[in-house]
């Protein structure tokens, strides 16, 4: 009689642990510092033109996940946006002489830190040894804006 | 004193993973290569609320603003 071989136990991962991270939505919060330079014209009377570029210091952090197709693992990590810069123009109208409310828009980049990833399976390795590099991503930006000044002098 | 709400959005991109480091999922001979080809797509939408302080010169005008 042939002996017959056990079949080798496998671990199916039918669909496994998330596809869905496929044109998944992940979030990411923080703080951020910015520092800028603009320059305005009043005119008839009331409203005010200008244009100004701005820099952004940021640890906006959140996890990300990765569906790797070949381990046929999902990972995560952790993605932060280190910083940004944005220039723009503007338009506002002096709602009084001591406040003004405008408009912005214009063109950002940002960038994204480097980060590793790690299997979230049961079980998984710590450390995959992967990472996703950092990387620029360009853009648009419109803003909403107020400035008030609680003094008539030039500092407001 | 000035208050912002921003809204940004930015171009979707590609990104390849690296291995860096010896790991689960990636051997010695691999370390500095892409072993598995995959790509992440991000795009990012990033909302900013704001409270700056502003320092108002007055160059070149007749008109010194007050705001």
């Amino acid at each position: 009689m042939a002996a017959t071989a056990s079949p080798v136990p496998t671990v199916t991962r039918a669909s496994p642990n998330g596809t869905n991270v496929l044109g998944a939505t992940s979030g990411s919060d923080g703080w951020l510092a910015t520092a800028g330079v603009g320059c305005d014209y009043q005119f008839s009377g009331r409203w005010v033109v200008g244009a100004f570029v701005d820099g952004t210091y940021s640890d906006i952090k959140g996890d990300h996940a990765w569906r790797v197709f070949t381990p046929g693992e999902t990972f995560v990590g952790e993605n932060k946006m280190d910083w940004s810069w944005a220039v723009g123009g503007r338009i506002g109208y002096l709602v009084s002489p001591s406040f003004l409310t405008y408009f912005n828009a214009g063109y950002t980049q940002a960038h994204t830190d480097a980060y590793n990833i790690r299997s979230i399976l049961p079980g998984g390795a710590a450390v995959s040894g992967l990472q996703v590099p950092g990387q620029t991503f360009d853009g648009f930006f419109t803003a909403v804006s107020n400035i008030s000044s609680t003094s008539s002098r030039a500092c407001s | 004193m000035k208050t912002e709400g921003r809204a940004s959005w930015y171009d979707r991109k590609d990104s390849r993973l690296t291995c860096v480091t010896v790991g689960a999922n990636c051997v010695a001979g691999a370390v500095g290569t892409d072993p598995f080809g995959n790509i992440d797509s991000r795009r990012l939408t990033v909302y900013t609320a704001k409270t700056e302080l502003v320092y108002r010169f007055n160059w070149g005008g007749p008109v010194v603003a007050k705001y």
